[in-house]
């Protein structure tokens, strides 16, 4: 089988890059692997059974992409790094991997970093895919009055995301409920990193004071850091704390400040992005992490997976995703109670941090049974062996489409239904029937999963 | 019996399956049937567009016509094989093969736009609705192969001869030049047979007959033949009447065909039916079915250096030429092809 792979790739600031990275080998002991890379260089070891090609947005190499079995998009909410990666996935159906379901951060930014979408194509795309009432609150945000993520909760353009997708991956059963009715898609549990890291040599620093905070990823608005300042700010035992803050945010000057102003300069680092290696340094010695989602952009967390890895204990909002992981392995915040719910875990933290390690240990387990890279991958070759399938839905979708569309300009509704009748008849006839030829590489054809029959 | 005979046509362009549907037309006639070729309109310019136009065709109902019963659909061509009927009988002169064993050629537009895979497996599924006929026979043993290897299907090969096939005659005077009748385009490989020209050692002359399939492609043909510096050496003959084309066989040296693994190839039979020794390649599909090398002509490796020696020798050995050229007449004659075999099978 042949694989395309059109990812995010190091030294890409992006989880779903280091992601891509960890299941190349996985994907390449069972397929032929070409890795496609919009960057001009990156950072990729040689392996077995991968070839890594850049390719220009502007020119794609059809023909050489039209080799492979299937294509898989690693489509998330970063501008920057996926905006080439959906302009291919709409024009050569394959199978869209999404890392979350709510993407108006990305649409979006595609107008704000002149990346794709220019202001008219960004407002059309929105009416096409959410009406005229969706367009109105995109023209609200484009003017600043209305949030992206206050627009992405109501307008979250799923829909545009895979427009011409042959399948649909997600991670979380909301975002499977969030896909339209008609999508092949299917839910597997989001992975990490192929290996645990090794705990023995962090737990000697744990009894020690200060106790370490940590927030890491990418902190956009919902990661809700202001709030998690200003419940430190207000914590009496705040100093018994130090807060370590990694990852990239919009406006880290104005946040710097706030943390000056707040009085925290002296318990509170902004790092800004940090190496991997780095980040697990930092990781071995925290004692608990902040990881706050609200709202939510619909997917599971990449960084949550990580850090039960290390066995950590985290704070995460009761909301989408979050509020599915098992109780006894998260300490939960109630959505608008934050600033007490925070500080009432960094008390009781206090008071026993034993009931919290608890809870990180049983993290760590349930990451391990339920989110292990080896099961993600098997899940996406079997995915991928169904690509016949899934093209024949596709081809049927579309036929049905054309068809429609030609009917509805001359057909009356009687008329229509009893045409309709027999064009599915059709439809069912031209699609339902294949042969693999013996020569070919393609996997024999199995019913695939679809999200509605 | 009244039969409906389904072909397509491609806008502007025009080869042997159009002769071989008026060839099939009139046999059915002379055999005392009522026949009518239905031809639905076909653009694979745009391949996005081809899963629509085999849907229109399973849309077509041709069971009855005026009240009056279509005993028998006779489907040629992809997609018009994929009109419905409880009679039908599939001779597929072609499918669609840049679906098929042409999708990695270079020169095929499918797998160079981006919906083409999708529209592949379309075609492939679609096709699969040729099982539905009562007999599927296929135009050549290379048809009826490739659809048992891609499609699963088994097909009879079915030969018939080439259009007005008591008309064509050998010469014992030649002139100067080897004879290539065919559409132009990359699949025919005219563009080989200028680099083969351009390695000869003797002074090969070569007349093209025939039109391209686009006049962008006649020029960049003409280009090519200027930029090896054998345009002195090349005559393009164009559009040419049967009797200009009979008489074009008949005082050639040989006739040269080194398509890319043509689906059948009336100009292999009809340079038999003249007397003369074909240069095909071992990768030309249909003409292999018919000639032998060093009997009735030389197969070459489809390289142009191997095409050139081959060109040099035939060139050079006229008595050769001429012997497999006899040869290729006689070979025809026991093939023993016929409008009435054909139109038996069709309709038993």
């Amino acid at each position: 089988m042949k694989l395309n792979v059109f990812s995010p790739l190091p030294p890409t600031r992006s989880d779903i890059a280091r992601l891509t990275t960890h299941l190349l080998p996985l994907l390449a002991s069972e397929a032929e692997v070409t890795v496609w890379a919009s960057e001009s260089s990156w950072e990729l070891a040689l392996q077995d059974n991968v070839t890594t090609r850049s390719y220009d947005v502007r020119h794609p190499p059809w023909r050489e992409i039209g080799q492979a079995d299937v294509t898989f998009y690693q489509m998330g909410n970063d501008p920057r790094y996926h905006h080439a990666i959906w302009q291919i996935s709409r024009q050569h159906p394959g199978v869209v991997i999404l890392h979350d379901v709510m993407l108006q951060h990305f649409f979006s930014g595609l107008v704000f970093h002149d990346a794709g979408l220019n202001r008219r194509e960004y407002l059309e795309l929105v009416e096409r895919h959410h009406g005229a009432k969706g367009r109105v609150a995109a023209e609200k945000h484009l003017h600043g009055l209305l949030d992206t993520e206050d627009l992405a909760q109501i307008y979250p353009l799923t829909s545009a995301a895979i427009e011409n997708a042959l399948a649909v991956v997600v991670h979380s059963e909301a975002a499977f409920a969030a896909l339209p009715a008609d999508t092949s898609a299917a839910l597997l549990p989001l992975c990490v990193g192929p290996a645990a890291p090794r705990l023995d040599d962090r737990a000697t620093g744990l009894t020690s004071e200060p106790r370490r905070l940590t927030m890491f990823g990418f902190l956009g608005p919902n990661r809700k850091l202001p709030t998690l300042l200003r419940a430190l700010a207000t914590f009496d035992r705040r100093d018994r704390f130090r807060l370590d803050v990694y990852g990239t945010m919009d406006g880290a000057e104005k946040m710097e400040q706030l943390v000056c102003r707040l009085g925290l300069s002296d318990i509170v680092t902004l790092h800004g992005f940090v190496s991997a290696e780095v980040l697990d340094e930092a990781l071995r010695r925290t004692d608990l992490v902040v990881n706050l989602r609200d709202p939510s952009m619909g997917e599971a967390s990449g960084s949550q997976l990580q850090l039960w890895q290390y066995g950590l204990p985290a704070l995460v909002t009761r909301k989408a995703w979050y509020a599915t992981v098992p109780e006894n392995t998260v300490a939960f915040v109630r959505p608008g109670h934050e600033i007490a719910d925070i500080q009432e875990h960094l008390a009781a933290f206090l008071e026993d941090p034993e009931k919290y390690r608890v809870l990180g240990r049983n993290g760590r387990r349930y990451v391990s049974e339920h989110h292990s890279i080896e099961r993600y991958a098997s899940g996406l070759l079997e995915i991928a062996a169904q690509a016949p399938d899934f093209r024949a839905r596709w081809i049927a979708r579309d036929l049905a489409r054309h068809a429609a569309s030609a009917m509805s300009d001359w057909s009356s509704a009687t008329t229509m239904n009893a045409i309709s009748q027999r064009v599915a008849e059709e439809i069912r006839a031209l699609t339902s029937r294949t042969f693999i030829p013996k020569s070919s590489s393609t996997a024999a054809a199995s019913t695939g999963p679809a999200k509605s029959g | 019996m009244r039969i409906v005979i389904a072909t397509v046509q491609i806008p502007f362009v025009s080869g042997g399956a159009e002769s071989h549907a008026a060839g099939l037309k009139a046999a059915l006639i002379r055999a005392g049937h009522e026949a009518e070729i239905v031809t639905v309109p076909f653009n694979p310019a745009v391949p996005e567009r081809i899963p629509d136009q085999m849907l229109a065709c399973r849309l077509m109902d041709l069971t009855e016509i005026h009240g009056t019963k279509v005993d028998r659909l006779i489907g040629l061509k992809f997609p018009a094989y994929l009109i419905p009927h409880p009679n039908k009988v599939v001779w597929v002169l072609h499918q669609h093969r840049a679906a098929y064993d042409l999708w990695d050629y270079p020169f095929e537009e499918l797998s160079a736009s981006p919906g083409g895979v999708m529209v592949r497996e379309a075609i492939r599924r679609g096709d699969q609705l040729l099982t539905e006929a009562k007999t599927v026979f296929a135009n050549s043993r290379n048809i009826a192969n490739r659809l048992g290897h891609f499609c699963g299907i088994n097909a009879t090969p079915l030969y018939h001869p080439p259009p007005n096939a008591d008309s064509f005659f050998g010469s014992n005077t030649t002139e100067e030049y080897f004879f290539f009748p065919s559409r132009m385009s990359a699949s025919k490989r005219q563009s080989r047979v200028l680099e083969a020209l351009a390695l000869t050692r003797e002074k090969v002359k070569v007349r093209f007959a025939g039109v391209a399939d686009s006049p962008e492609y006649g020029r960049r043909l003409k280009q090519l033949a200027a930029k090896l510096g054998v345009d002195s050496r090349v005559e393009w003959l164009g559009y040419l009447t049967e009797e200009e084309k009979r008489e074009s066989y008949a005082k050639s040296i040989a006739v040269l065909f080194p398509p890319v693994d043509e689906d059948y190839g009336y100009i292999t039979l009809e340079a038999m039916l003249s007397s003369k020794a074909v240069i095909t390649c071992e990768d030309s599909g249909g003409p292999l079915e018919f000639v032998s090398h060093r009997k009735t002509g030389l197969v070459a490796k489809p390289t142009a250096a191997k095409l050139a020696e081959a060109m040099d020798e035939l060139w050079t050995e006229r008595s050769a030429a001429a012997k497999y050229g006899r040869a290729g007449r006689e070979s025809y004659e026991q093939l023993g092809l016929s409008w009435s075999t054909v139109v038996e099978r069709l309709l038993a």
